[in-house]
């Protein structure tokens, strides 16, 4: 590793979601992200389980009786068992209930992020805003990542995750407008004024939920309906839908008019509200915000909600599920440049 | 002795007697037992409960020997008192021991997507004292 930075292109966006963890960083002209999966199964040791498990290149952990294997793989085999896979991260933040969240959140970055190019490379990493419908603060999160990627030789700094996607997706419009991610976890809400953020908190409910919401409205498990979701699922369609299908609909209703509600009210109890003179862009990012029609949904409930600022552009992020990553990255990169 | 009504033997009789006159006999009868209907459900729970207390005891047993090998014996109480349940998680500082079969975990994805202009921008912005 070396001691200084050798040129400009430097510094990491690191994106640690509920759903998945992504690792943004230049390299060359592009720019490559790494995704895993927040997500780890245990099943019993047996000298043929852990062959069977390599021949098959599916990633784990040994620890004495247990084989605990971690990513996608860990919701395949949730879904043949039929149980739900483990999450490390709970809401937006480490599990709370989870016993092994720490190790497992801290190899999983560790594998994502790898090693820095020198000691001391910024990385930006997310961390969500402060939940206005649950009880809980973010500081034990937020500087339990920073402990980790710390020891991993960076320099960690933290940045909002509804910022991430206005640095993002708003450099047109000089880094002013809303950026909302609809992650696994939680939503994020960022009103960002010229890249200074006026307003940001967090919705502790978004696509976890309407799994939890879904599975048991059809009795299923959580694990089975988001394999479903993250792959076939149409928000287009009204007629001709499966019972799971029709589930998800109501749900992801139900969730965007939940989330502008919110947004609402907490707009209505700030007192610093900006006055900007003209419309403001609205930019929806994340995971949860991929499924075909997603856009249409949100903008039918937005027109029924009167909104405190006037709306002007609403769309999709380009890549919806790096936005956070990116505006990390991008944030980074800006600081290294300034060395 | 004024203020003091005169009692007499005639007026503690009457007494007594109409307290024997006023008082209930209960004898016990006897009451049919009532037999329940035979409840398939009830029957199945009765089962059930049954076997899992079995099982509960067997798990209880193989507990306390597992216990037992894994204690020192110069406990003054009894073995057998104690019920231990072997849990085997990973510790949170341990990370660095586990054995895995990765180094890099993930799918890469490589986008064409520039953020040189927007790095530019926001330098641009910060750099601006007025914000």
């Amino acid at each position: 590793m070396q001691e200084t930075p050798r040129h400009a292109a430097n510094g990491k966006g690191l994106d640690v979601g509920t759903a998945f963890v992504y690792c943004a960083e230049k390299q060359g002209n592009k720019i490559s992200f790494r995704t895993q999966r927040d997500a780890f199964f245990d099943i019993e040791y047996s000298d043929f389980t852990k062959e069977m498990l390599t021949t098959s290149k599916v990633n784990y952990i040994q620890k004495d009786e247990k084989l605990y294997v971690v990513g996608d793989e860990a919701i395949k085999f949730a879904n043949i068992f039929n149980k739900n896979a483990r999450r490390p991260l709970s809401k937006g933040i480490i599990s709370p209930s989870e016993r092994e969240a720490l190790p497992m959140i801290e190899l999983i970055i560790k594998s994502v992020v790898g090693k820095p190019k020198y000691k001391g490379e910024i990385v930006y990493y997310s961390i969500p805003g402060p939940p206005v419908d649950v009880d809980f603060n973010i500081v034990y999160h937020e500087k339990v990542v920073h402990g980790f990627l710390t020891k991993l030789g960076y320099t960690p700094k933290s940045i909002n995750e509804g910022l991430a996607v206005v640095f993002s997706e708003l450099d047109k419009d000089g880094f002013t407008g809303i950026g909302l991610s609809f992650g696994g976890g939680m939503v994020n809400m960022c009103l960002s004024y010229m890249s200074v953020p006026i307003f940001t908190f967090s919705i502790s409910k978004a696509g976890d939920w309407i799994d939890q919401q879904v599975a048991m409205a059809v009795d299923e498990t959580a694990s089975r309906i988001c394999a479903i979701k993250e792959s076939t699922l149409d928000l287009t369609k009204y007629v001709g839908l499966s019972k799971i299908e029709t589930a998800l609909s109501i749900y992801y209703d139900n969730l965007i008019e939940y989330v502008l509600e919110n947004i609402k009210r907490e707009f209505g109890r700030t007192k610093k509200m900006p006055r900007i003179d003209k419309p403001i862009t609205v930019v929806l990012s994340g995971g949860s915000a991929l499924p075909k029609g997603f856009l249409d949904r949100f903008k039918g409930v937005l027109a029924k909600v009167r909104f405190p600022l006037e709306i002007g552009e609403v769309r999709v992020a380009s890549e919806s599920q790096y936005s956070v990553a990116k505006g990390a990255l991008i944030a980074a990169m800006a600081e290294e440049e300034k060395r | 002795m004024r203020g003091i009504p005169p009692r007499t033997m005639c007026n503690v009789w009457n007494k007594r007697d109409k307290r024997e006159k006023t008082r209930t006999i209960v004898r016990y009868v006897p009451q049919k037992e009532k037999v329940p209907k035979v409840d398939e459900e009830m029957v199945r729970q009765i089962a059930r409960g049954v076997t899992e207390g079995l099982v509960a005891t067997l798990g209880e047993g193989i507990a306390r020997k597992i216990s037992s090998s894994y204690s020192p014996q110069t406990s003054v109480i009894k073995q057998d008192d104690k019920v231990q349940i072997k849990e085997t998680f990973i510790d949170p500082t341990e990370e660095t021991n586990l054995e895995y079969n990765f180094e890099r975990l993930g799918k890469v994805k490589k986008s064409d997507t520039d953020v040189h202009k927007a790095i530019q921008a926001l330098k641009n912005l910060r750099a601006n004292k007025n914000i």
